[in-house]
């Protein structure tokens, strides 16, 4: 199937944005079906074929979360949940009722495509269960593969478990010696050089601009962190 | 704390004390109960009467004083006027003084009381009853204390079931009082404290759909205010052919009034809230390191993890540094601190510091500094701060650097 050609059902109740994002998106190529509260989304998917879903969590006549864990339960079309909510919580809730991503309003226009389009081909990616994501970077465990921007990266054996060592562990602080003994069982190649060089080799690969790093980032005398939030 | 059950309990045991010693006093002042006393004078008089008349005869007398022992339940004799016993029926006869021999009433011997009687020819009759009459009231005396020990063990379980439902009423409250408004009490009886406990729940759920109802308004307004944002923000994108310098104006000025309606919804949502969530372990120093990349500012200190809530001291880490950002030319680091009871975040600039006039109130929100030329800044960023020091039990100080800077220290417990 074409992703150019993919038809998509916004859920949205506001008919000026909703005509505005069906304009938007028929520009890029997709088809659009809208429908502006919960039952009507509910009446389209059965009757008709949609290839992804945008659903706004504030409708007039339910709740965008009930409407989500509906669809899932029929479906695994892929899923992306709009919202204006300030609630962080909602996300993580969202997430859980089987949304496969989150953008919240106001959103750049441009960023909604790119999300559209990568859940769309999350979907048609085999084996994407062990995929961790970091915003435009995806590892995928199961495929020992780095993708940013759905591209793939190359990189070796060795440096890919030595960041997925990392993104394991994002958020914490690493010392030199724990990655060390994190990634020593993976490989034994290559360890006369410090980690230092192989961590800069893994920032040329995935960071916009390797000297100012937003994902894997040195703590003087401390190690590594992982940055848990990236590309925010 | 004095727990009210007891207090309710000692005052029932202090009521049966009191009614217990006032038993005694009315006992004491009655004297043995008068059925018994006088059953045995008037079986002793009339025996009196019968010894009179055959006083001769020796074997009527024993038969006489036989029958009286019987009748009175007590041990007889017969003693002269000088106090010697001249014949006895029973066990023995109590030992009497000759003031006690001259006397015809109730003695009170060594034996107990006694019955004195004065018969026709001077001699007297003496009656000692066996069942001991002055240990009746000791007897009275432990059955009392028996009852009142029983009682005091009786209304123990009762004052502990009266009170342990205001102790499950308070439990209730306190839950209420501590952010679980779903949280009710179980009415239970149709006493007043069934009626408190009735009149919270009543309230309880007054409050609840208050904070529901004032929750919805700030999700509504967060969906109201930001839905036609993103439809400006869409409009933008398909303006074609302005000037890109116009274009990327709007789109700061949108994304500005994005974060300020989100700063106002999360400074009312800390409002609302009695704390915050804290399961979540979060290294401070990442979370520090992270937040600094964005502003371009080194990170550093002790790597120290506490429970947090990550979402949030992110927020504040980043208000921190944008606000260095705004006012000081940017953050010169942050640092992680920490001893056994706290940990310290702190973000230092070199910029001019705070007038002195206005380092109490950078943390009021909407507070603008008195020496501000231009309008940017002036908002929430340093009262969400303070707001999410003080949802986590902590707080957040300011001082002005020895060299000039500022620097600004949040406390955290660990």
């Amino acid at each position: 199937m074409q992703l150019m050609t993919a038809r998509v059902l916004l859920v949205e109740d506001d008919a000026r944005l909703a005509s505005m994002v069906a304009d938007y998106l028929g520009e890029a190529g997709f088809r659009l079906g809208l429908a502006p509260n919960g039952a009507e989304a509910m009446r389209l998917i059965a009757a008709e074929d949609f290839d992804a879903v945008i659903l706004d969590l504030m409708l007039p006549d339910a709740d965008g979360l009930d409407v989500c864990r509906s669809i899932r339960a029929k479906s695994d079309i892929p899923l992306l949940m709009l919202t204006a909510r300030g609630d962080p919580l909602d996300r993580v809730v969202g997430l859980e009722l089987g949304a496969d991503d989150y953008l919240p309003k106001p959103f750049e226009p441009r960023e909604l495509l790119a999300r559209l389009r990568a859940i769309l081909r999350r979907r048609h990616a085999p084996g994407s269960v062990d995929v961790l994501r970091f915003g435009r970077l995806e590892i995928d465990k199961g495929a020992r593969e780095v993708r940013l921007d759905g591209h793939r990266k190359t990189m070796t054996g060795h440096q890919f478990s030595l960041l997925l060592s990392l993104a394991e562990r994002a958020g914490r602080v690493l010392s030199r010696e724990a990655l060390m003994d994190l990634t020593r069982g993976e490989s034994l190649e290559d360890f006369d050089r410090s980690i230092d060089v192989h961590i800069s080799r893994l920032r040329a690969v995935i960071e916009d601009d390797p000297k100012r790093p937003r994902r894997i980032l040195t703590l003087r005398g401390a190690g590594y962190v992982f940055a848990k939030e990236q590309d925010r | 704390m004095r727990r009210l059950h007891l207090k309710l309990y000692l005052a029932i045991v202090g009521t049966l004390v009191v009614f217990l010693i006032a038993c005694a006093m009315v006992f004491h002042h009655l004297g043995p109960p008068r059925l018994a006393l006088s059953g045995i004078e008037s079986a002793t008089g009339l025996a009196a009467t019968m010894l009179d008349a055959r006083r001769h005869d020796l074997e009527s007398t024993r038969e006489i004083l036989a029958s009286l022992g019987y009748q009175a339940n007590s041990d007889v004799a017969i003693f002269d006027a000088q106090g010697s016993m001249l014949l006895n029926v029973g066990r023995h006869a109590p030992t009497l003084t000759p003031a006690q021999i001259a006397d015809s009433n109730w003695l009170i011997t060594r034996d107990g009381p006694t019955y004195n009687h004065r018969l026709a020819d001077g001699s007297r009759l003496i009656v000692h009853p066996r069942h001991r009459i002055l240990a009746y009231g000791l007897h009275m005396g432990l059955l009392l204390t028996t009852i009142a020990a029983f009682l005091a063990l009786l209304t123990y379980p009762l004052t502990r079931g009266i009170t342990a439902r205001l102790a499950r009423l308070q439990t209730g409250v306190q839950q209420f009082g501590a952010g679980n408004l779903a949280s009710r009490v179980k009415v239970e009886g149709r006493d007043e404290v069934a009626a408190l406990a009735k009149s919270f729940n009543e309230s309880a759920e007054h409050i609840e759909k208050l904070v529901h109802a004032h929750q919805m308004l700030l999700a509504n307004c967060s969906h109201e205010l930001r839905t036609p944002l993103a439809r400006i923000r869409l409009g933008l994108e398909r303006v074609a052919g302005t000037d890109p310098r116009t274009n990327a104006e709007i789109a700061r000025s949108i994304a500005e009034l994005d974060a300020l309606i989100g700063e106002m919804l999360l400074s009312s949502r800390l409002d609302a809230s009695s704390g915050v969530q804290r399961e979540e372990s979060v290294d401070l120093l990442a979370l520090a390191a992270e937040e600094a990349a964005y502003f371009d500012v080194e990170a550093s200190g002790e790597a120290v993890t506490i429970n947090a809530d990550a979402l949030l001291l992110r927020r504040l880490v980043r208000n921190l540094l944008e606000n260095a950002r705004i006012h000081a030319g940017g953050a010169t680091g942050v640092r992680i601190e920490s001893d056994a009871q706290h940990a310290r975040i702190v973000v230092e600039d070199a910029g001019g510091g705070v007038p002195l006039i206005d380092r109490e109130r950078i943390f009021e929100p909407f507070h603008r500094a008195s020496t501000a030329t231009s309008s940017s800044g002036a908002g929430l960023g340093l009262a969400i701060v303070k707001k999410i020091a003080r949802a986590h039990e902590g707080d957040v100080s300011y001082e002005v650097l020895p060299g000039g800077g500022s620097r600004f220290t949040v406390t955290l417990p660990r």
